[in-house]
């Protein structure tokens, strides 16, 4: 025994040596990354508009959002508390008054304070978003009588009362898009609980059902897409919803995302788990090609991004028996062949620039990076974000039309703005939780006043002003009321103020469907109406967010103007610079005073100058 | 004793690193400066962004059964990250300097190449996730292939004119790419295409077929060529002559002239003639399938409404 300890210093000494002698980059155990890396949450505008300050809880996600690893443990569940019973949601109706008359008890002045007061208590935020998930279960009638048979159930009671007391995953559908077809997302999150009791738990597996049952139900994707049959089609339809949520909760639990995925919002998870399907026939969101990506088409973030590495394909627009990709016999004789695995078949087959960008969109959402197609003239093209900053690929123009967008507007610096909203969560939501509570007093019959809702939506717009919706909304409000032109004046200097220079085209929009269709019939001097166009090209620098459709801006103004202008031509909202044959505009006195006034504005500017001068002698854009 | 025992665990170490000729390089430069028998196997993997790739860079790469599946070749590992700090970044430089980095189109990949870099096969993609023995058969397939076509390569230095390009050819070996310059040296040997590997190598079904049977819109005075014409120069590249091409390129080719037989005439009966062609080179190919699936809906499409009929009865 003397020999012991020696021995064992020597029996140490040969497991070291029998180690395998690894460089260093061979050694790496936990392959789960360490770092923290993720689309920087608040953005600062390159154009100049200081990002604002994030207490880096910013997303609104707990602590527990920011953890990594398998959910198979669940080691990232949230603490456990008593359940709620949901028996509020028993009588939808009753629950949706009540919410409305403990809210007005909150306030007496309606004073900033009063408000400031009202956020910060949870069960008042809580309230707000029972009140608008409530709100969108009625926008259809016929739904809103199936959810009310629905809740006679304990077990649906016993859901939304779950749901609904969880604030983070409430406010994470109802305010990451418009709540559409909520009865059927409703539906269909309840059974994704009942088959994975992590749904609830899981904050990762939350953000994917989510997401799912939120894209699914605001695109109206309610049927099988795959199936040809009718009847099948219905009967397969949630099936095939669960399948894609099944697709990436396991996916996160093999850990086959990229770790840039546990980082998301519910409002990014959205765009990658609700990859569309299937687009005219051809399938790149199934489940067989999104497998298949992730085991075929895996790259780091920046690959996606990149033609080089994404364009993995022939480019042909006849197939090698010479059938055009203009017709459904491209691809005919390849099914079974490749199956329902489009990703591998556009590989191997070939496509046209709708193949390469749904290929390289598709590819990048199976493994966890956002990514969009979207419409070109003549052309498709897609983009995916790197770094926070959503970047172009495979694209031939800037005149894009999103084919993923939140609220209807289609243009690229929507992306772009969708992206800032959401990128200060803590802030977004702060504003929409207002806009609720202007919905629910706007709803009430014995409203404190008018002008009480419009300052509330202003509350909203003071807490993030660049907040899209809930300007449009809050425009809408003041329409339907009929306000003075003051009003108008003022909201239009401050949408100046809050979107231009960063997103001019965003400014522009709202001015012109929102601002302009008001004001305008209340001005009879056309220096007027000039001052206010030239108020907005004196403070735009540039292009901002993205090159725009800055030739139909002009083209909208002058129209606006001298002969022939008047109601129709201010609610005649800008079309498309070059979907006809553009001509230079006329050059009646007030005309002729815009575009000298608006001339000398913008000859200086170097994305405007030029442009100008060609849109004055209706020389069609390039 | 204990000097025995640490003799006899260093004999054991010493045998457990050496009964294996394949070695680890810590860069592509010491990797080259070994001139190692065998080439250069590289394996490229996502350190903060794959964590399956990172985990296989020992369950895989780091495997015995891989060692030794990659004879005596040079084996390195770089480093591919998504968001590296300056360190990693000039560490993954130097990794790799020197390596001309071919098209990955997935992580993780092994790429194989010769001492100069030349990549003659990217394992990648679905191959590399099958089970560890089958991806060291795979890597030893590769190798064995890779030593034939050097020893080729090797005989036709020395060799000029046809012989040359002979060796060259039979170099151009199914299941890795062809030789570096295949085709510059070809043409220089066999100027006259006698040999079948210059059109192997040029194989185009379009060039040979496709482009003359399809209707461009934005070439309205474009010539196609007729069915009989078509039939006869298919008749004559793939079914007589069935040398020169490979199996896979003359099922191309028919597909091809039968594809256009279809647009033409559907109930043209050399569709079927073609489409039989196809499956006798080989039954179980992705062509057979384009021939099932070309039959179903065009050629008798009753007898796939029938099959869909049973499908949804059942």
């Amino acid at each position: 025994m003397k020999y012991a300890p020696k021995f064992t210093t020597a029996l140490c000494a040969l497991f070291l040596a029998l180690a395998p002698c690894l460089p260093q980059t061979f050694a790496a155990d936990d392959a789960r990354p360490k770092t923290k890396q993720s689309a920087p949450k608040k953005t600062s505008d390159k154009k100049g508009v200081p990002a604002k300050k994030s207490d880096g809880k910013s997303s609104g996600k707990k602590s527990s959002d920011k953890k990594t690893g398998t959910s198979k443990k669940s080691d990232d569940k949230d603490e456990k508390k008593a359940v709620p019973t949901g028996g509020e949601w028993g009588d939808p109706l009753k629950l949706q008054r009540r919410i409305a008359q403990n809210v007005a008890k909150n306030f007496k002045t309606w004073s900033p304070a009063e408000l400031e007061k009202f956020f910060k208590d949870e069960d008042n935020l809580k309230d707000l978003a029972k009140w608008e998930l409530l709100r969108a279960l009625q926008e259809d009638e016929e739904e809103f009588k199936d959810f009310k048979m629905s809740v006679k159930k304990s077990n649906t009671r016993r859901f939304l009362g779950e749901f609904s007391d969880d604030l983070e995953w409430i406010e994470g559908y109802i305010y990451t898009a418009p709540p559409k077809n909520a009865n059927f997302a409703i539906k269909l999150l309840r059974a994704f609980v009942e088959k994975d009791e992590e749904v609830k738990t899981v904050p990762v597996i939350k953000k994917i059902a989510t997401g799912v049952v939120g894209e699914f139900s605001r695109r109206g994707w309610f049927e099988d897409e795959f199936e040809t049959d009718p009847e099948l089609k219905v009967k397969n339809g949630p099936t095939r919803i669960y399948k894609r949520f099944k697709f990436y909760a396991e996916s996160w639990r093999e850990k086959r995302l990229n770790p840039l995925f546990d980082e998301l919002d519910f409002w990014d998870t959205r765009i990658i788990v609700g990859v569309t399907g299937r687009t005219n026939n051809i399938y790149f969101g199934s489940e067989e090609s999104l497998r298949w990506g992730q085991d075929n088409v895996k790259l780091p973030e920046a690959g996606y991004a990149s033609p080089r590495d994404i364009f993995q394909m022939p480019y042909r627009l006849w197939n090698k028996v010479g059938d055009s990709v203009h017709n459904s016999d491209y691809y005919a004789p390849f099914m079974t062949w490749y199956g329902r695995n489009q990703l591998k078949r556009a590989r191997e087959v070939g496509c046209v620039c709708g193949g390469v960008s749904h290929y390289g969109a598709s590819a990048a959402c199976a493994n966890g990076i956002p990514a969009v197609t979207m419409g070109e003239p003549g052309h498709c093209a897609f983009a995916t974000r790197q770094k926070g900053k959503w970047r172009d690929n495979n694209s031939v123009s800037w005149d894009r039309s999103l084919h993923w967008r939140l609220w209807d507007e289609t243009s690229w610096q929507f992306l772009h703005l969708t992206q800032e909203i959401y990128a200060d969560n803590k802030l977004a939501m702060k504003a929409f939780r207002a806009g609720t509570l202007a919905r629910i007093v706007a709803s009430e019959k014995k409203k404190p006043t008018l002008d009480r809702v419009l300052e509330i939506y202003e509350y909203a717009l003071k807490e993030q002003p660049v907040n899209f919706p809930i300007w449009r909304e809050y425009l809408e409000f003041a329409q339907a009321q009929k306000k003075d032109k003051t009003f108008w004046k003022e909201a239009h200097k401050r949408i100046i103020d809050a979107y231009v220079p960063a997103f001019p085209d965003v400014a522009a929009t709202l001015l012109g469907k929102n601002v302009y269709p008001n004001l305008l019939p209340l001005i009879d001097n056309d220096d007027e109406k000039i001052a206010l166009y030239t108020a907005f090209w004196e403070k735009v620098n540039d292009f901002g967010a993205g090159r725009w459709d800055c030739e139909s801006q002009w083209e909208y103004e002058v129209r606006t103007l001298g002969d022939g202008s008047g109601a129709e031509s201010y609610k005649a909202f800008r079309k498309n610079y070059n979907a006809k044959e553009p001509v230079a505009p006329p050059n009646d006195g007030a005309k002729a005073r815009y575009k000298e006034k608006v001339g000398a504005l913008v000859s200086a500017k170097k994305d405007y100058g030029q442009n100008f001068e060609n849109w004055k002698k209706g020389t069609p854009r390039k | 004793m204990i000097k025995k025992f640490l003799i006899a665990g260093l004999c054991l170490t010493l045998a457990g690193t050496t009964a294996f000729a394949a070695f680890s390089a810590k860069t592509f430069a010491a990797a080259k400066k070994r001139d190692a028998k065998d080439g250069i196997l590289v394996y490229f993997y996502g350190p903060d962004w794959d964590v399956r790739s990172t985990k296989m860079l020992k369950t895989l790469w780091d495997n015995a059964e891989i060692k030794k599946a990659c004879g005596d070749s040079a084996m390195l590992a770089i480093p591919v990250y998504q968001n590296p700090n300056e360190k990693q970044k000039k560490n993954a430089k130097t990794i790799r300097e020197g390596m001309k980095i071919p098209h990955i189109f997935s992580y993780p990949a092994i790429v194989m190449c010769n001492n100069d870099g030349y990549t003659y096969y990217i394992l990648q993609g679905d191959e590399i996730f099958e089970e560890t023995p089958k991806v060291a058969e795979t890597i030893k397939t590769k190798l064995k292939l890779f030593r034939e076509q050097k020893a080729l390569l090797k005989k036709a230095e020395r060799a000029k004119g046809l012989e040359k390009a002979k060796l060259y050819g039979e170099a151009m070996l199914d299941g890795i790419n062809p030789p570096e310059d295949a085709l510059k040296i070809l043409k220089a040997n066999d100027p006259k295409g006698e040999l079948p590997y210059t059109k192997r190598l040029e194989f185009d079904v379009f060039k040979l077929i496709t482009e003359q049977t399809y209707k461009d819109p934005d070439k309205p005075d474009k010539a196609l060529i007729t069915p009989d014409a078509a039939v006869a120069l298919v008749t004559k590249l793939a079914i007589e002559d069935q040398t020169t091409y490979l199996p896979w390129q003359r099922q191309e080719l028919l597909a091809a002239a039968a594809g256009y037989l279809r647009r033409v005439d559907k109930t043209d009966a050399r569709i079927k003639m073609l489409h039989k062609k196809i499956l006798e080179i080989d039954p179980e190919s992705g062509w057979a399938d384009f021939v099932k699936d070309s039959e179903d809906l065009w050629i008798s499409p009753e007898k796939k409404d029938k099959k869909d009929k049973r499908r949804r009865k059942k």
